[in-house]
């Protein structure tokens, strides 16, 4: 018997009208449709980025000398943190690692054997002349290279005898530098290292470190130019350098915008006005601008010195004040640099003429007529002076520099007219009234002893009643 | 029935293209992205400084062989100055050595000679010595060869 | 007696093996539940495919492994693209594995004379397991490495094969780059050869032996084109499906291998889940050897079932019960293992 399957189980292909071949058709159209669409899914998938290999660039390129180093000092476990930092430096890559910079002659006052080298813990400006030649030849004629000259300042006196030596170590040398000293075995001196402030020492007869700024070991130039690096040593209620930038627009306007500064460019790339809108500290004082190449003196652009008793021009203080203004006019109109700086010299004019020298003119005398001890800090009234300029005054004059108002008069101006006022005129009154009465001879002082003029009330009411409504200040 | 025959076979004609053309985007795409997945594309070249060391390392008259990154270089200093030769013979990829009285590169795969100024003056190398521009800074010198 | 031009006629001549291959097919197998064992086979071509393609990449050296697959994931073009497609297929083709398994079970279509081509699936699934083992070892991160070290340690307890088991896996006494070496050979060239062979043979095994029969349906379903065009239909989907799941859900890298600590939430793949939660809660040996008996009693059921069947047993009824009881078992334990 024919089996029944078998009638229909003929070729497929050309059988008519039977749904077999319907369903066949439908099968491959979809096919193709899936097809097609399979098609348009791995367009899409080769569309698909893949990302930048992370940490950009090279990897750390490992000589087979400072392989040695590295291997031993991961085995031990010594230092492995600065070694992982300086694998992300912009050192690494280029295969400047532990050797090219720790490596020492036999003869240098710092070198020792390690394990078959002849190397030297400190790393100081000399070293990294060896490829940074002109950065390190502007930062040794700078000041901030002569950071440890205080030695025979008062402030040295006030650190040493005044608070202790121990205060120095980690105190005073922390920011201005200590003198590294260098004991029989090579090693350092442990109450002159570790120590990275800026004026150090060093045996080799250099002066500073580039570590101050750069840290090491990874040497990143985008932490270099952060408020916070300068703001490390420039602060505090002496000279109040961050804080005053933080209060200021352009501190603000940093804050604000720190993710789009791109602080890592290189300095060709970072140009204020152009690459980035907000100036930092380094920005001012020592960036490249599209006229100015970097300058690692970072005196090269300051024209007033803010430091002593009563401020001075510096030297050649038109050519650093022009250098000044072209960063400012990266960014601003002539006009509004020109009214800045009238008004911040003015300023500083204000606090010379009205307490900076008269103030210093009273003490001499009192030195003179031997009213106080020539031995400073034993006398309350040496404090107050000392504060009166060093402190209040610095602030008052630091605010001027930054456009920082509340630095300016509360901190600032405020306090140096209070104390002039109430502490200082009071106390050397009571050593000569002579001399008190010399201090207080200018027009801008007259007010303390005379009060004010029938006319100059009048002025004021008037200036209340017609800008201020009525209002009378003091409420 | 003529009529019904050619109905299903122009049908059948169709769906067979349908899935034919679909088959080839379909298919081709996928055994085109993998075809991509396996042929790197070449990387735009970067190039790189990297430090090689003082001057002085390197006597005059003489060509230090060195491994950068895997770029295998020789430094050859003479009166007129210093310059980075790729090692890579241009005949067919073997590596040069500097012989010294002869002042010239040599290589040894099928006799190639290059002059001190990396041309090619006898064998089979078609054409000079591949060079890599060096830089000097501050008393070192750098090789500006491609990063990775 | 043959009429003549008739079509039939042809196939009356001495059969060629491509009319072998024709031999008619059940309607049955027209229903969905009869295709997913088709799935895997795609899936398994797919993975032959990108798997072949991965090894271009990959480096099977302990301080190598896990940098090569970030390279392939993260750098080279289209590597995630390969990857992610090589690690859904793994999921779906064991997942449409269970679901084929679960159906033959239910539908008792191992019966006589078909107990081989259980037989032969049984061994295809184990080989599969152990070909996602093995590959997943190969990330060497940490689930990887605590992982190879687990099970080579489970086999290392079974008497007497045991210990040179453990030695044979672990190329010695610990795991070491040997081992990953042991593992990239047998994830790349012992087992797919095997896994090859054992499918091919469960194929036509399966040809070979027929089909259990279904009631109501009738012997004319045509491999070619009609089952071959489905799976067709079904492969390009599959693709299609693959490459969305991939561009979604691209594929991602846990924290490499750490020797030296075990993270807390190291945990096997989702089909090892439910032997892990076994393992972890019953003591050591028990759990051991339960698992193996359950193996065994697994690839031999056919002939349990037909000695069953003979005492009188409805052994429809106890597999369909049977099934669901093992499949929410497995569940349960799945989701334990996501809570602890």
């Amino acid at each position: 018997m024919d089996e029944p399957d078998k009638d229909l189980s003929t070729d497929q292909s050309e059988v008519s009208g039977s749904a077999p071949n319907g369903k066949l058709n439908f099968t491959r159209y979809l096919i193709g449709g899936l097809c097609l669409v399979l098609f348009l899914a791995l367009t899409g998938v080769g569309y698909v980025q893949v990302e930048e290999r992370r940490g950009g660039g090279l990897r750390p390129f490992i000589s087979a000398e400072n392989k040695k180093c590295i291997d031993c000092h991961m085995a031990k476990d010594v230092s492995v943190g600065g070694i992982n930092d300086w694998k992300y430096s912009r050192h690494a890559p280029k295969g400047i690692g532990c050797i090219e910079c720790h490596r020492a002659e036999k003869g240098e006052p710092d070198a020792y054997d390690h394990y078959g080298s002849v190397v030297s813990t400190l790393v100081t400006p000399k070293d990294c002349m060896r490829c940074h030649d002109k950065e390190a030849k502007e930062f040794e004629k700078s000041h901030h290279a002569k950071g440890a000259q205080f030695t025979n300042s008062l402030d040295n006196f006030l650190g040493n005898v005044v608070e202790g030596p121990e205060v120095i170590t980690t105190g005073c040398a922390g920011c201005h530098g200590s003198v590294v000293k260098v004991m029989e075995n090579g090693k350092l001196h442990p109450s002159t290292w570790p120590n990275s402030g800026i004026g150090r020492v060093n045996p080799d007869g250099s002066k500073g470190t580039c570590a101050a700024c750069h840290a090491r070991h990874g040497f990143s130039i985008a932490q270099a130019r952060q408020p916070e690096n300068c703001g490390r040593c420039h602060m505090g209620p002496d000279h109040p350098q961050i804080e005053a930038y933080y209060e200021s627009k352009h501190g603000v306007l940093f804050t604000a915008n720190k993710d789009k500064m791109k602080l890592a460019q290189p300095s060709e790339k970072w140009h204020p006005g152009k690459d980035y809108l907000f100036p930092t500290c380094a920005t001012c004082h020592m960036s490249a601008t599209t006229t100015q190449e970097v300058t690692h003196d970072v005196g090269d652009r300051i024209s007033w010195t803010l430091r002593p008793v009563i401020s001075t021009r510096l030297e050649n203080y038109e050519v650093r004040r022009k250098a000044m203004r072209q960063v400012c006019a990266s960014c601003h109109s002539e006009q509004i640099v020109e009214r800045f700086f009238t008004s911040m010299d003015q300023g500083i004019n204000l606090y010379n003429e009205k307490f900076g020298k008269p103030s210093k003119a009273a003490m001499d005398k009192l030195l003179a007529m031997k009213k106080i001890t020539p031995t400073p800090y034993d006398e309350e009234i040496e404090w107050v002076f000392y504060e009166l300029w060093h402190h209040e005054g610095r602030r008052a004059r630091h605010g001027l520099s930054k456009i920082a108002p509340d630095f300016v008069h509360w901190q600032g101006f405020y306090e140096v007219a209070k104390h002039f006022y109430t502490k200082f005129l009071p106390m050397v009154r009571v050593l000569s009234p002579e001399v008190a009465k010399e201090l207080v001879t200018q027009e801008s002082h007259k007010w303390v002893e005379k009060g004010m003029t029938k006319e100059e009330i009048a002025k004021m009411i008037e200036f209340y009643d017609k800008e201020m409504q009525g209002k009378r200040g003091g409420g | 029935m003529a009529i019904i025959h050619d109905d299903f076979g122009r049908r059948r004609f169709l769906s067979q293209a349908v899935m034919g053309f679909g088959l080839l985007f379909g298919m081709g795409t996928l055994g085109l992205r993998f075809l991509q997945f396996l042929i790197p594309s070449p990387t735009p070249k970067r190039y790189e400084a990297v430090l090689i060391g003082a001057e002085s390392r390197v006597p005059v008259g003489d060509a230090v062989p060195m491994d950068l990154g895997g770029q295998k270089i020789m430094v050859l200093r003479t009166n007129d100055g210093v310059v980075a030769f790729s090692r890579r013979c241009t005949d067919l990829g073997c590596l040069v050595s500097w012989s010294k009285e002869r002042e010239q590169f040599v290589c040894p795969c099928h006799q190639g000679v290059f002059d001190k100024t990396g041309r090619n003056i006898a064998g089979p190398p078609p054409r000079p010595l591949d060079r890599f521009e060096v830089v000097k800074r501050g008393g070192q010198l750098y090789v500006n060869i491609q990063s990775s | 007696m043959e009429s003549a031009a008739s079509p039939v006629e042809h196939r009356a001549e001495p059969k060629s093996w491509i009319d072998y291959i024709q031999k008619d097919l059940p309607e049955h197998l027209d229903w969905w539940p009869y295709t997913l064992g088709a799935i895997p086979l795609t899936l398994f071509g797919l993975l032959v495919a990108t798997g072949l393609l991965l090894t271009f990449y990959y480096v099977p050296s302990p301080d190598k492994a896990y940098e090569s697959i970030e390279q392939i994931t993260n750098e080279v073009y289209l590597g995630w693209f390969v990857r992610g497609v090589h690690k859904f297929s793994v999921d779906l083709m064991i997942l449409f594995l269970f679901f084929h398994v679960i159906r033959v079970f239910v539908t008792r279509a191992y019966r006589t004379p078909g107990e081989l081509k259980w037989v032969t699936g049984s061994v295809v699934l184990l080989v599969t397991l152990g070909m996602g083992f093995t590959g997943y070892s190969l990330v060497y991160d940490n689930v990887s490495y605590w992982g190879m070290t687990v099970v080579t340690n489970m086999l290392g307890t079974l008497p007497i094969v045991g210990q040179p088991l453990l030695y044979l896996l672990r190329g010695g006494e610990e795991v070491s780059g040997g081992t990953l070496l042991r593992l990239y050979d047998l994830h790349t060239k012992l087992l797919p050869v095997l896994l090859g062979i054992l499918v091919a043979g469960h194929v036509v095994v399966v040809r070979l032996l027929g089909f259990a029969d279904v009631r109501g349906s009738r012997r004319f379903h045509p491999f070619y084109p009609e089952h071959t065009m489905m799976m067709g239909a079904v492969a390009v989907g599959l693709l299609v499906l693959i490459t969305d799941l991939v561009m979604i859900f691209p594929p991602t890298l846990g924290p490499p291998a750490d020797p030296q600590e075990v993270a807390s939430d190291v945990s096997p793949p989702w089909y090892f889940s439910a032997p892990y939660m076994w393992i972890t809660l019953l003591p050591g040996p028990v759990a051991l050897w339960s698992l193996l008996g359950a193996v065994g009693l697994f690839v031999v059921y056919p002939f349990l079932d037909r000695a069953l069947s003979e005492r009188g047993w409805p052994m429809t009824a106890v597999n369909a019960g049977v099934g669901t009881a093992v499949v929410l078992l497995v569940v349960v334990l799945m989701m334990l293992d996501t809570r602890m």
